[in-house]
């Protein structure tokens, strides 16, 4: 007896071998696998089941016919924003944050400014009220993208995402202290904080992307 | 509906089509992949034959460049659904790209109906 949901699954377990497939991809190949399916059985009633799944998989092409096609657009934009926000988040750690401040001592590129190591240590130091604790706390958020983003959820990409942007308003509270003083904010505090607004950006891009597994619109189908 | 005389197209030309035949279609109403090639059989008389994957790089593509935009649905069957919705920039697109196929097919008409070829 055929199995249609075993035999998508098998289909959909061979392009998930694929990186170059997202989630959301496969998603909208397997809504035109079952379509071309239905047809192929309507068309045919005395087709037998896993004929029209075999005459349907085939229409649609395999993973290397399709790899390259998908790889080309595979999510450009998102992983740009996203890489760049990692690497600006990254070089923001060395760079220096404050002009008048603690410094990493032999380590500092420079007598009197405060890089962002630093910076981050200072922020958590107690009795420095909870602000400056959240905003250094807002660098898990950036450290939980680093795990398998390219298959979670929309739900957690979208959380991410929520919280990386959140986390620049937050982390703009510094620049509200020094508004008096705004040159006394160096490279490294501009580049750590815009590293989360872009890395942000690109993970609601990615979230626009993906399905909604809480959607209950109704629509009628063809 | 099976095709019944595909007529070979180059890959150069089925890329360079994609564009206004996807945005022509997105013209006339919102619509998701398989229904979009059908609609392109359909269109054709059967003659163009696009390969059905293909056609998804090809709404990724519009949609990053913001000429088209996806959202994500459940339909009757319980199945997700991207449908896909023509965008203001995407209308100005399709009627650059009217406007260049329309002076293309009027010069290769203009050629061939003088028996050139």
């Amino acid at each position: 007896m055929f199995d249609l949901d075993a035999a998508v699954g098998a289909w959909r377990t061979a392009f998930a071998r694929d990186r170059a497939f997202s989630s959301a991809d496969l998603d909208e190949l397997e809504d035109h696998l079952r379509a071309a399916y239905d047809v192929e059985l309507h068309l045919d009633p005395g087709l037998a089941p896993a004929r029209a799944f075999e005459q349907a998989r085939s229409v649609l092409g395999a993973p290397e016919e399709l790899s390259g096609e998908f790889a080309k657009v595979a999510g450009k934009a998102w992983r740009w924003l996203l890489r760049t926000g990692w690497a600006t988040f990254a070089l923001a750690w060395f760079l220096p944050v404050h002009r008048f401040g603690n410094t990493l001592g032999e380590f500092a590129w420079k007598e009197g400014l405060l890089p962002g190591v630093e910076a981050f240590l200072l922020a958590l130091t107690p009795g420095g009220g909870p602000i400056p604790v959240m905003s250094a706390l807002t660098n898990l958020a950036m450290a939980a993208t680093f795990w398998r983003i390219g298959d979670a959820g929309r739900q957690r990409v979208g959380a991410l995402a929520g919280l990386l942007l959140a986390s620049v308003v937050l982390n703009l509270w510094w620049a509200v202290v020094w508004a008096d003083q705004p040159s006394e904010l160096l490279a490294g505090y501009w580049a750590w904080t815009g590293s989360f607004g872009v890395a942000g950006v690109g993970l609601a891009l990615r979230a626009r992307a993906l399905p909604d597994p809480g959607s209950h619109l109704q629509l009628t189908t063809r | 509906m099976k095709p019944t005389n595909p007529i070979f197209l180059s890959k150069e030309l089925v890329a360079a089509s994609s564009r206004p035949m996807v945005l022509s279609i997105l013209a006339g109403g919102e619509s998701y992949g398989w229904e979009i090639l059908q609609r392109v059989r359909l269109l054709s008389g059967g003659r163009i034959e696009w390969s059905d994957g293909m056609l998804y790089p090809v709404l990724r593509r519009l949609e990053q460049e913001g000429l088209v935009t996806g959202e994500w649905r459940t339909v009757e069957s319980g199945r997700k659904r991207r449908y896909y919705r023509l965008s203001a920039k995407g209308r100005g697109q399709l009627s650059d790209d009217r406007a260049g196929w329309m002076a293309v097919h009027g010069a290769l008409s203009l050629t061939w109906g003088g028996g050139d070829v």
